[in-house]
């Protein structure tokens, strides 16, 4: 097999704890998001997972101990939406929900560096909204195959915030019973957080490695929060991710949607996935109702658990999903789905019109 | 691997002397106060509503890439990408949607424009510019960072159009100088042939260099300017671009 781009190694915590933890949590059907109030909000179904975890000096850390070979001068790229902005809420210091870290993404950079005990040889900050993780493993892609360094480490941050939580409030967008993604009832997202990193090398695949096979991206050129009604951007980065990797939809084991569980989003994904597959997509799961929208680190800790149930070959449940939506058709499931290609394609959206799509392989 | 050669079709900069584009330069009138209070009849010959709700950083982008749109008359939209650096980010909407939570009424509109990516949406809605995008709020050089990034995707055959944006809002940056300017720089990049089939060819050669002291660019808004004088000068040239994190040098090359 050629020199591909891999996923060399990889963690995360999310509310559902660590990779392995999240991954089982996940296909048992399990989710961290409980109701009651988020912040000072009436917003129900929030994860509540240990504050400490908020604060990259403590969770960074932690995360690192799962990344045995971390590299020591990488080119580090460093994927958020907002990160950590609790700096800016100094009322919701005292009962622990906030830390010190500069609100300035270019800063957080730095700091995260820091406590990763890394000294980049070039960092760079990737902010396309909810998508921002899986364009930055795009651009990682790019700068190893065109040699520009021999390995980049990705991280992706963005914690629960007021900040973030009363302005989706703000634009109705939140559930009030928790997210159902897919579902004809579905009534908004509920907002996660979580912390993923990678670490990505150019190299000759092994059985079993996961590739970075093919990436694309789009802008809707629709609306500033609001996704295309037809679905056109995010079919044209899936269209073009897969033609980067060279295989055709019918080569494609399983999707994993961006699902946010909102109104329009599903039913925009939908059209888009029914167009790609002409009608006959592959099984489709959603992550949201497990563990809540991660904002853009969710783009690269949802694209790590993916290559989690890509090399099991089973997607998990899509949780509370109950009652398929006739205008926004995709074979979801409430029980845990098995295929057998050896593909997976991963979608994400975010506000702006920004789309991103990846095809992960597993070597075999 | 053979790539396509790549031209520069159009250059702005806003600064504190003016608007600048290749064939034009406009001072600020004298009722305004630099970059920040930009007019919409100074970028867009069309009415645009929108234009005046704007946050800062959005209005600069929208203004720069519009003057190089004006200039790059044969763009494709559907196979065009944006590519920001921004290095302070979306900090003083940040603030804006701070203080409406603070008065009690968080406000929706402050709130969608607190994102670093915020300033696309506005270009490529009014545009109907579809291609990839990627904003670069930090890091070493985001301005390198969005040429070498439109690079790759322009060699790859991936785009035939790049536009490429540097906005340095200074006001309300914690980690900006607060002695200068706003300023805004935009070029637009593409792989077929311009009209003014004069353009230059444009590459980002990455590789070690041995500069003289006296080439060194130093940071993004020095290389902007630099660019941006060449182009006007029409002059072929070499620029090293030791930055942080970056190495090689950036040609022009009239033919």
């Amino acid at each position: 097999m050629e020199k591909a781009v891999i996923i060399e190694q990889y963690a995360l915590h999310c509310a559902l704890g660590t990779l392995a933890t999240s991954t089982e949590s996940l296909l048992n059907g399990t989710s961290a998001l409980c109701p009651g109030p988020c912040f000072n909000l009436p917003v129900a179904f929030a994860p509540f997972d240990d504050p400490r975890y908020r604060q990259p000096e403590v969770v960074f850390p932690v995360v690192k101990k799962s990344i045995p070979q971390l590299p020591q001068r990488p080119f580090f790229i460093y994927a958020a939406a907002k990160g950590d902005v609790s700096s800016l809420e100094p009322h919701f210091r005292k009962n622990g929900h906030a830390s010190e870290t500069s609100p300035l993404l270019a800063d957080q950079a730095n700091t995260i560096a820091g406590h990763l005990g890394i000294f980049p040889q070039r960092t760079q900050v990737v902010s396309n909204a909810c998508a921002s993780g899986a364009v930055a493993i795009a651009l990682a892609k790019n700068l190893l195959e065109y040699g520009r360094c021999s390995e980049v480490v990705v991280a992706g941050f963005d914690v629960l915030s007021h900040f973030v939580t009363s302005g989706f409030n703000a634009l109705g967008a939140l559930s009030q019973t928790g997210p159902r993604p897919f579902d004809r009832n579905r009534d908004g997202l509920s907002l996660g957080d979580g912390v993923a990193l990678a670490v990505l090398r150019y190299a000759q695949p092994r059985k079993g490695d996961i590739i970075i096979r093919g990436t694309d991206q789009s802008n809707d050129a629709n609306h500033r929060t609001g996704p295309s009604r037809t679905g056109e951007g995010l079919y044209l980065a899936a269209a073009g991710a897969l033609e980067d990797a060279t295989i055709t939809p019918d080569r494609i084991g399983a999707v994993k949607c961006h699902g946010t569980a909102t109104a329009y989003n599903d039913a925009m994904e939908s059209k888009a996935l029914q167009r790609l597959f002409n009608g006959n997509p592959p099984p489709c799961f959603s992550l949201k109702g497990g563990i809540g929208h991660t904002s853009g680190a969710g783009s690269l800790l949802e694209l790590l658990l993916a290559a989690e149930f890509l090399k099991r070959r089973r997607i998990p449940p899509t949780i509370h999903f109950t009652e398929p939506d006739p205008d926004a058709p995709l074979p979801v499931s409430p029980e845990i789905q098995e295929f057998t290609s050896p593909s997976i394609l991963c979608l994400s959206a975010g506000f702006g019109g920004l789309n991103a799509a990846i095809v992960l392989s597993e070597a075999t | 691997m053979t790539h396509p050669p790549i031209f520069c079709s159009g250059c702005s900069i806003i600064d504190d002397s003016g608007i600048h584009t290749l064939a034009d330069f406009q001072p600020w009138e004298s009722d305004q106060d630099g970059p920040a209070a930009i007019k919409r009849t100074q970028v867009l010959g069309q009415p645009y509503i929108a234009f005046g709700k704007l946050n800062l950083p959005d209005k600069l982008a929208f203004s720069a890439g519009s003057l190089v749109l004006r200039e790059s008359t044969a763009y494709s939209p559907e196979s065009t990408g944006i590519f920001l650096g921004i290095p302070s980010g979306s900090h003083s909407t940040d603030l804006l949607y701070k203080y409406s939570v603070e008065e009690g009424t968080p406000s929706p509109a402050y709130f969608s424009a607190t994102l670093p990516s915020s300033p696309v949406a506005d270009i490529a809605i009014y545009y109907k510019i579809k291609g990839p995008d990627i904003i670069f709020p930090g890091g070493d050089s985001p301005l390198l960072s969005a040429i070498e990034s439109a690079q790759f995707l322009l060699q790859q055959g991936k785009l035939n159009g790049a536009l490429i944006l540097l906005v340095e809002e200074t006001t309300g940056n914690p980690g900006g100088s607060s002695d200068l300017q706003p300023f805004a720089f935009a070029i637009h990049l593409q792989t077929g042939i311009p009209d003014d089939t004069a353009a230059p060819s444009f590459h980002y050669h990455f590789g070690e260099v041995s500069p003289s002291p006296e080439e060194m660019i130093h940071n993004d808004r020095s290389l902007a300017t630099t660019l941006f004088t060449l182009l006007r000068k029409k002059q072929s040239e070499r620029i090293t671009v030791p930055i942080h994190g970056f190495k090689g040098y950036i040609s022009l090359q009239y033919t």
